[in-house]
């Protein structure tokens, strides 16, 4: 029995060293994302940024279960970096309690200098979205009820049907009750159910308003328009880079970069990324890298081989085309889409009473159509 | 498809070196509990209020100490595993037949023969019930493992849940249920045998 216990024991140092064995020392910079589309993009848009721009090796951790994971490994060294909401970090990791009335602005300055301040933590300047809760309706409905702000809904919610998610059901300041007593609504019946299946009501009809993330990807795939929050009601969720302070001091290159997607992602930009991999089930690296390449953040050739027109380089091919400066133009759109299996740029613009549309092929920068039309 | 057979045999990896670390330590600490009573009330209590902890809480509390890697699961694993492990084994040896045992010291057996002889011989198909229920959770736990970074089916299925995508979810899925099937019937029918075995020989 002794001479059991003693093999025992040994096996399990033996088992143990050898699986600790396995994680070396940590150099470079590990990326951490919470585990859905929107973190995991974003986390590997900065991972290809850097291996474009520096020499550090990059480490991806892609996928971790939500801020209770992710700060822990923030806090431990895990994790170099992820992408965080404001809302979040004011909520949840700062422990305040967001009052209506306070100021995005506001929340962003306190989350800066509290993440700083207490966990030694740089949160760098917000991408531009806003992934807070949002009311949502079909876009035909709202046309037909006549409806743009929350507080337009408060005469007709009679007559409608609401949904959410438990989460927002259950939530003390900014959920349902909250929301219902500042807009002063009274549906006809809240149905609680999980957040997946809100969409799928919609569609049949079951529900006319639900609660949904401002960048979600099915609000293009069915055709919804997000209500005005005219009493600014929710809290806001802008979303920024975050970056150990102990990180940026080693690689001080890293600020600049972090900082560079700063005000470039809209919340239409992000729902059309997360659409790309949500609803057409596109790899992360590869919508990650063709929007870095088509803004020019990183270069879209490899060596001879053109990877991917930036947008300006097609503006400018369709604009030489129409034999028109670039200064002259107006209403300029550039758009990337897929066409069959194709990626191909919508180009619109305006010029002297007329509206010039192209569509020109992401890869090749050939012209695949185009059009002129008088204007209206 | 070709990322199924990796992950299976990483989320294999986890949940055998899991369980494996939870019989090492979990068969001794068993022998050891049935001539100490007062030890095996405290110890029985914390084995119990481990299971209760959520698995995200446990992953998280591992990982400060064991990193974002597959190490944390193995240790999570193991934790989870003690408590099938370490009372299934207790209940089998020290379920065996008081009169077999008498018989044994009537012929002059020491303790540790009739522990090698008897008891643990006895209780072996009872120790594979508790194996077998380690592995089948374990399976299972191991796909929670994505949200710490380690490797394993549970990518698969829960990017597949988040991006509507069936088929990669099932592609995660379907191996992580057949491999549950696949232990559960083949430790179950190596109890089955063992226990067939000594009713004969009882006979």
């Amino acid at each position: 029995m002794k001479k059991k216990n003693i093999v025992a024991l040994l096996l399990m140092a033996v088992l143990v060293l050898s699986m600790l064995s396995g994680c070396g020392a940590s150099n470079g910079i590990t990326i951490g994302s919470k585990q859905f589309t929107e973190s995991i993009l974003l986390g590997e848009m900065y991972a290809q940024l850097i291996e474009a721009k520096t020499d550090i090796p990059v480490t991806r951790k892609l996928n971790l279960g939500g801020v209770s994971v992710c700060m822990p490994a923030m806090e431990k060294g895990e994790i170099d970096m992820y992408f965080e909401y404001t809302g979040t970090a004011y909520n949840e990791i700062l422990d305040h309690t967001f009052q209506q009335g306070t100021t995005p602005e506001e929340v962003l300055k306190v989350c800066q200098e509290e993440m700083d301040r207490e966990h030694e933590i740089t949160m760098f300047d917000p991408l531009g979205l806003n992934n807070t809760y949002d009311v949502a309706i079909r876009a035909d409905r709202a046309r037909e009820l006549g409806v743009s702000k929350i507080s337009d809904l408060s005469a007709i919610a009679g007559d409608l049907n609401f949904g959410c998610g438990h989460s927002f059901y259950s939530r003390t300041h900014d959920g349902y009750s909250g929301m219902v007593e500042t807009y002063g609504l009274n549906f006809k019946d809240t149905k609680l159910m999980d957040t997946s299946l809100l969409y799928e009501s919609i569609e049949t009809g079951a529900l006319d308003v639900i609660i949904v993330f401002g960048t979600d990807s099915l609000l293009k795939k069915y055709d919804m328009i997000l209500l005005e929050d005219d009493k600014a009601f929710f809290p806001p969720y802008h979303g920024a880079p975050m970056c150990r302070n102990e990180t940026l001091i080693k690689y001080p290159e890293l600020s600049e970069i972090l900082n560079s997607l700063a005000g470039e992602i809209d919340n239409d930009t992000m729902q059309e990324l997360n659409y790309q991999v949500d609803v057409e089930n596109r790899a992360v690296e590869d919508v990650a890298k063709e929007f870095l390449t088509s803004r020019g953040f990183i270069p879209g050739n490899d060596g001879d081989k053109t990877i991917l027109y930036t947008e300006p380089e097609v503006l400018d091919i369709a604009l030489k085309d129409a034999g028109i400066q670039s200064n002259e133009a107006s209403q300029v759109e550039v758009e990337l889409k897929t066409q069959g299996s194709a990626r191909v740029y919508e180009v619109e613009f305006n010029h002297g009473g007329n509206e010039y549309d192209y569509v020109i092929h992401a890869e090749t920068g050939e012209i695949l159509s185009k059009s002129c039309e008088k204007e209206g | 498809m070709s990322s199924i057979l990796p992950a299976m045999l990483t989320h294999l990896r986890i949940t055998f070196f899991g369980v494996l670390a939870a019989v090492l330590l979990g068969l001794p600490t068993a022998a050891f509990l049935i001539r100490h009573e007062r030890v095996r009330r405290t110890l029985f209590v914390i084995i119990d209020a481990i299971q209760t902890v959520p698995s995200l809480a446990m992953l998280t509390f591992v990982m400060l100490v064991f990193g974002l890697n597959d190490t944390t699961v193995i240790v999570a694993i193991f934790f989870y595993s003690l408590f099938p492990i370490i009372r299934n084994t207790y209940v089998g040896l020290t379920s065996v037949d008081k009169g077999t045992i008498r018989a044994g010291k009537g012929i002059g057996m020491t303790n540790l023969q009739i522990f090698s002889m008897i008891r643990f011989p006895l209780a072996v198909p009872m120790i594979l019930t508790g194996i077998r229920l380690a592995v089948v959770s374990a399976l299972g736990l191991a796909t929670t493992g994505v949200f710490i970074g380690a490797g394993g089916l549970g990518m698969l299925i829960w990017r597949g849940i988040q991006t509507r995508n069936m088929r990669m979810m099932l592609s995660g899925a379907i191996p992580v249920s057949l491999l549950a099937i696949l232990f559960e019937y083949a430790i179950g029918l190596i109890e089955k045998q063992l226990l067939k075995r000594q009713r004969r020989s009882n006979t």
